[in-house]
């Protein structure tokens, strides 16, 4: 197959060429109706552009022929192009006018608009004493500055109205086209790079509890086989149960991505009467190695079991959400350190009549306060979050929500800054009955 | 061999993944573990003699505050070799598949880059050690 060919079985690249054919005929009818010509730079440094007949003038044909002067003719557009923030009226290096007229999507320029190339009534004197400066800078004498120096007099000069009006109403035109049609393509460029960095936490958090199991089994085993590695049997279950955690956060996330993706279709809770402290502690336990790995200590909450309530719960899935809590509570509370203990608590109480409360505070990594809400949301992950560069797949903090209200109970969280980390409390209330 | 070799290990989740450097570490090599772009920068500013820098691509810049999408691994690999030119043997240990990062760590002089997920302890030991025994003298 050749090139051509593959390109035209890509429907991206087809999509580019249709893009690129309809900006150059709107340029083209742009510069036919108005005698102007017209540029237009993209953000990925392309250009078009677009001349009627005779519409570039004698000076600017005669700058285009001098290959240096063309390099620097085409630098500056580019720059100014990239630099320009707002529609407005510019002079080019050689002293000529110009409108530049960004395109902005969503607060990011993709692509700007430059037209004009002409002088101004009445600021004639400064785009000659403009030349005359970049002649000298460019060291341009003898006979190609007096003959640069004609063609420059004999440039059209616009009423500046003409600039400001009907021009830039035409551009304004042109604008509103190319917007729509670079919008397309923005769109969906943001959403692949969305969709990219989603697949790419997702595997990040697959592979790396996969790495933590595949070195303990491996080193298990290599001690069990040729005794070479002399681990105590202390080390030996240490190990065991660093991949016995990395098995339950690999199953947990298995889960949450499951049941997102079911969404509707999640089969309904089973509710039956049991205790909280069942749940609380499997978590603690669950979750007290890789803590103390990082110089966390994972404090059991001060109620005995007896003071624990019993409540209507699904068992599984409620356990599934401690379980999430706990996990965002170690994966993004800072390491301690021999200067500084850090601590997760968990804080239970009744909470009115018939409710139960129970709160679970981190120190590390936190939530800004607008956008405590949509942290709950699928997918959305806080912009401290990549703080520390942790990756994440986002789902944690949606499934606690879904299931707590499937409780009719109640999650939410605060975060406030303290001296270095954040203090992140996560709260949820369960009523007894359902 | 190997008494008096050290490596410097940039990991984040050196906790999570520790045990892939037991092997390395009963074999009497020294493992130097920090988490962040910043504590790795200030270490090997003051201390050139590492033998190798096992790095991984996606790490914190480590002042605490919001992030980006900046890989301070790579920009880590930058520093040692244009900034500070240290030719000491690099192994990237990342989960990371990017080709143009890729290219740019060729170019950097990266020996090797090998991905997380079930990576051989085994395995590591033997690329570390083969990379330590090319390397006889600190580099500088």
């Amino acid at each position: 197959m050749n090139q051509q060919n593959e390109h035209f079985n890509n429907p991206v690249h087809e999509e580019q060429q249709l893009e690129d054919a309809l900006i150059e005929l709107i340029l083209n009818h742009f510069s036919q109706e108005t005698k102007v010509p017209i540029g237009l730079f993209d953000n990925l440094g392309h250009h078009f552009s677009a001349a009627s007949k005779d519409c570039f003038s004698g000076f600017c044909r005669n700058m285009q022929s001098d290959p240096r002067l063309k390099e620097l003719c085409d630098s500056d557009h580019a720059s100014r192009a990239e630099h320009a923030h707002e529609k407005s009226v510019q002079s080019c290096h050689a002293g000529l006018f110009n409108m530049e007229y960004p395109i902005v999507i969503e607060g990011e320029r993709v692509a700007t608009l430059l037209c004009g190339q002409r002088k101004l009534k009445g600021k004639e004197h400064l785009s000659e004493s403009a030349l005359k400066e970049y002649l000298d800078k460019q060291e341009i004498h003898g006979d190609q500055r007096k003959t640069l120096l004609n063609a420059f007099r004999s440039v059209d000069v616009e009423d500046e109205s003409v600039f400001q009006g009907l021009l830039f109403d035409n551009l304004a035109q042109i604008a509103k086209l190319v917007y729509q049609l670079k919008k397309y393509r923005f769109l969906r460029e943001r959403q692949d790079k969305q969709r990219t960095r989603g697949v790419n936490n997702l595997v990040h958090e697959i592979l790396l509890p996969m790495q933590a199991i595949a070195s303990n089994v491996e080193n298990i085993k290599v001690e069990l086989e040729t005794g070479e590695l002399n681990l105590s049997q202390g080390e030996l279950r240490e190990a065991a149960n660093a991949a016995l955690v990395q098995v339950n956060i690999l199953g947990l996330l298995a889960e949450n991505v499951q049941k997102s993706l079911l969404g509707a279709k999640e089969p309904p809770y089973v509710f039956s009467r049991r205790g909280l402290y069942r749940i609380l502690k499997d978590c603690i336990e669950l979750f007290e190695l890789p803590a103390r790995k990082k110089g966390i200590i994972l404090r059991k909450p001060e109620k005995l079991m007896h003071d624990f309530p019993d409540l209507d719960m699904s068992f599984p899935d409620l356990s599934r959400a401690f379980r999430n809590i706990y996990h965002n509570a170690v994966k993004y509370s800072y390491a301690g350190t021999n200067e500084s203990e850090r601590w997760i608590s968990t804080e239970v109480e009744t909470a009115g009549l018939g409710l139960f409360k129970v709160s679970v505070s981190s120190y590390g990594v936190g939530i800004e306060p607008d956008e405590i809400e949509a942290v709950f949301r699928e997918g959305v992950r806080g912009r401290l979050s990549t703080d520390r560069h942790r990756t994440g797949a986002g789902l944690g903090l949606s499934e606690v929500k879904k299931i707590v209200e499937k409780h009719n109970g109640q999650a939410f969280l605060t975060s406030e800054p303290l001296n270095v980390a954040y203090k992140t409390t996560v709260t949820v209330i369960l009523p007894f009955r359902q | 061999m190997n008494k008096s070799k050290r490596i410097l290990w940039v990991e984040d989740d050196y906790t999570t993944i520790a045990a892939i450097m037991l092997p390395l570490e009963k074999n009497g090599i020294q493992v130097i573990k920090v988490a962040t772009y910043l504590e790795a920068k200030e270490l090997v500013e003051k201390d050139r003699s590492f033998n190798l820098f096992l790095i991984d691509l996606i790490l914190p810049y480590g002042d605490g505050k919001q992030g980006d999408d900046t890989l301070y691994g790579v920009e880590l690999i930058r520093y040692i070799r244009n900034s500070l030119h240290l030719t000491t043997p690099i192994i990237v240990f990342s989960v990371v598949y990017d080709n143009a990062v890729t290219l740019e760590l060729q170019t950097l002089g990266v020996e090797e880059k090998l991905q997380k997920g079930t990576f051989s302890n085994q395995d590591m030991r033997d690329r570390v050690e083969e990379k330590l025994c090319k390397d006889i003298a600190p580099r500088s």
